[in-house]
């Protein structure tokens, strides 16, 4: 597949939006790099292991970027601007959570019981969300995080309120023939390994997913639901998967978050919806792999800038508006656009 | 139940001041086509011009008359530098470039005036209580808010019912091609729009000073609630967005009074019910 051709006819005149071009399938990652995003992603992992000194830094990073991956599902291949990420995230924290408190310390089942149940509340959630457009959308995904917050700060019983869930305990990983424990403090290398590891499936599966037939109808949503809609699809099936998986990946992300920190609270959960947003977009909304570069850009510009400057969030915004105003497609996209990347696409185009 | 009317008047005051935010970001995603998500951040400034004025006039009169307008001209200027270049992509991207744009008022207003709240006194003239016959006695500012958003309402309106000006706004919302092709300038109207809703959005936050002080999140708080008021009361619908304003003001005021712990829930309960059983909004149309 070449660059996609623009779109020249709007096909509803009503609207008289300009073709759309700020997100285009084929400019942000050139086809045969699909599977490669992987390799990349194995890559950073290894520099982010090698260079930051700070361990639970760098798990982090491999956990916001899983996050943001699961949410550039939803705005770079379905068009669908989600403000409420903070809730699957959270969610899938406290299922964890309250698992290794209360039932059982295996981290498979913290895990699972966080994916699995997030994509169950997404069933719900999402087809709520997804019963007007695209602007809908984006308030009501905002309106369900902070109903999410409120319950979490209002049932005390079970969230722990203000305070969170404090002293998770370390948990048992279950692999065949020996038994691990995922001590984030104690053994910090077991647990970023762990955790590339999961990271680097879910990516490989959300490829497949895009690649998909299905994953190929969202994009034509994306495009134009008009037309994918007369084309004899069902949209809004294909947009509430999406959803759903977006919401599981997050929940995952969100149990591995409450691993790592040992704590799931109100503060660092329910603040992150935006940020989580910054790092998609920052990243590039184009490609799967493009939220990892965002995620690192952002923490590592919060630990350098919040050094100096007590505003340095300004400066993230700043750099956030500059970015949608001047290169939507994200530091993946300026990346890509360089004359090496585009002299070996050349080259693998022509062989 | 003299309780229970005092609850329902500081309901519909919070209500009100929802119904000016919800009007200015109803117009603008009509005629603009997307949601601003830095309304609430403009709000809050137009707050904290309030405490700075009051500081240096003395009055809040003032603030009334100057917050609107420099609130207007400030919009105008976002609209005509920032927002302008991106009508042409995907409407994605509006939301995006306003919810960054929220990012940087809040942080840079952080910057400025410090992350404390501020103290906004009401108007000395105002400091006393209305007999209203029923119930207790209302603070009289309370009552003052209520006659402001209300000739607000009207006046906002009649001058889209009314003027030519508005006339063109009403028919932009519907199809601004046409409107182009008929040789209306139509990029000035989005300008105009634009301002109008920021300052409306001013008025509401010199209005809500005195209530509730300043502080930097005020914005973000109300404007989730500002947009669950939208699609409760129909997107794009005038009277929808004033009745569905009022409605949650009440609710979450007697709420409050009756179970606590659920009044921040009670605005989102509703809106879900709405979008399952009526998913065009209260008085919506389409």
């Amino acid at each position: 597949m070449s660059d996609v051709t623009t779109d020249t006819s709007t096909g509803d005149g009503s609207t008289g939006r300009a073709p759309v071009t700020a997100v285009r399938a084929g400019t942000a990652v050139p086809e045969r790099w699909k599977w490669g995003q992987l390799l990349l992603l194995a890559g950073l992992a290894v520099i982010v292991m090698f260079t930051v000194p700070n361990p639970s830094l760098a798990i982090g990073i491999l956990i916001y970027g899983l996050w943001s991956s699961g949410l550039n599902l939803l705005l770079g291949y379905g068009g669908m601007v989600s403000f409420g990420h903070a809730l699957p995230f959270a969610w899938g924290g406290y299922a964890a959570g309250l698992m290794l408190l209360h039932v059982t310390t295996s981290a498979w089942a913290a895990l699972a019981v966080a994916t699995v149940s997030m994509a169950v509340l997404s069933v719900g959630v999402g087809a709520v969300c997804l019963r007007r457009t695209e602007i809908y959308f984006s308030i009501l995904t905002l309106a369900f995080a902070q109903l999410g917050f409120f319950i979490a700060l209002q049932w005390r019983s079970v969230t722990g309120g203000d305070d969170g869930l404090a002293g998770i305990p370390v948990s048992t990983l279950w692999l065949p023939g020996v038994t691990l424990r995922l001590n984030a403090l104690g053994d910090p290398l077991l647990f970023f390994l762990f955790t590339a590891a999961v990271v680097i499936v879910v990516l490989a599966g959300l490829i497949l997913y895009t690649e998909s037939p299905m994953g190929r109808v969202l994009q034509a949503i994306r495009e134009n639901e008009e037309r994918a809609r007369g084309c004899g699809y069902n949209t809004r099936v294909v947009q509430l998967v999406t959803f759903v998986i977006a919401g599981a990946v997050a929940g995952l992300a969100g149990g591995l978050f409450a691993m790592l920190n040992s704590f799931v609270g109100l503060q660092p959960y329910w603040l992150l919806g935006g940020i989580v947003l910054i790092m998609a977009i920052l990243g590039g909304r184009g490609s799967l792999f493009g939220p990892f570069l965002g995620a690192v850009t952002y923490l590592l510009l919060e630990s350098v800038l919040s050094r100096h400057f007590a505003s340095w969030q300004l400066i993230v915004g700043a750099i956030f508006v500059i970015c949608v105003l001047t290169f939507p497609q994200g530091l993946w996209g300026l990346l890509t656009s360089t004359a090496p990347w585009r002299l070996l696409r050349r080259v693998r185009g022509s062989r | 139940m003299d309780q229970l009317i005092s609850q329902v008047i500081l309901g519909l005051v919070s209500g009100a001041l929802l119904v000016l935010l919800a009007l200015g970001l109803n117009l603008i995603l009509g005629l603009l086509e997307f949601i601003n998500f830095s309304h609430g951040a403009l709000y809050m400034v137009g707050a904290y011009l309030t405490s700075y004025l009051i500081v240096a006039t003395g009055s809040i009169w003032w603030a009334l008359l100057l917050v609107p307008i420099i609130m207007g001209l400030f919009g105008a200027g976002l609209e005509r530098t920032l927002i302008r270049p991106i009508y042409r992509r995907h409407l994605v991207d509006g939301l995006l470039l306003t919810f960054g744009l929220s990012y940087v008022i809040i942080e840079g207003m952080r910057m400025i005036a410090g992350s404390g709240g501020r103290r906004v006194p009401a108007p000395a003239v105002l400091d006393f209580q209305v007999p209203l016959g029923v119930g207790r006695p209302v603070p009289a500012y309370l009552l003052f808010v209520v006659v402001v958003v209300g000739a607000v309402v009207a006046g906002l309106w009649l001058f889209l019912q009314r003027t030519n000006v508005g006339l063109i706004v009403r028919a932009g919302i519907r199809d601004h091609v046409m409107i182009r092709a008929l040789g209306v300038r139509f990029d000035r109207y989005r300008t105009l729009v634009f301002a109008l809703g920021v300052a409306v959005a001013g008025l509401a936050g010199v209005l809500t000073g005195p209530i509730t002080g300043v502080y930097p999140e005020m914005g973000a708080e109300i404007l989730v609630l500002a947009f669950v008021v939208v699609v409760v009361g129909g997107m794009g619908s005038f009277w929808g967005a004033v009745l569905a304003g009022l409605l949650i003001g009440v609710l979450v005021s007697l709420t409050t009074l009756f179970a606590s712990v659920y009044a921040g829930i009670v605005p989102f309960v509703l809106m879900i019910l709405v979008m399952a059983f009526r998913p065009r909004g209260l008085l919506g149309t389409t």
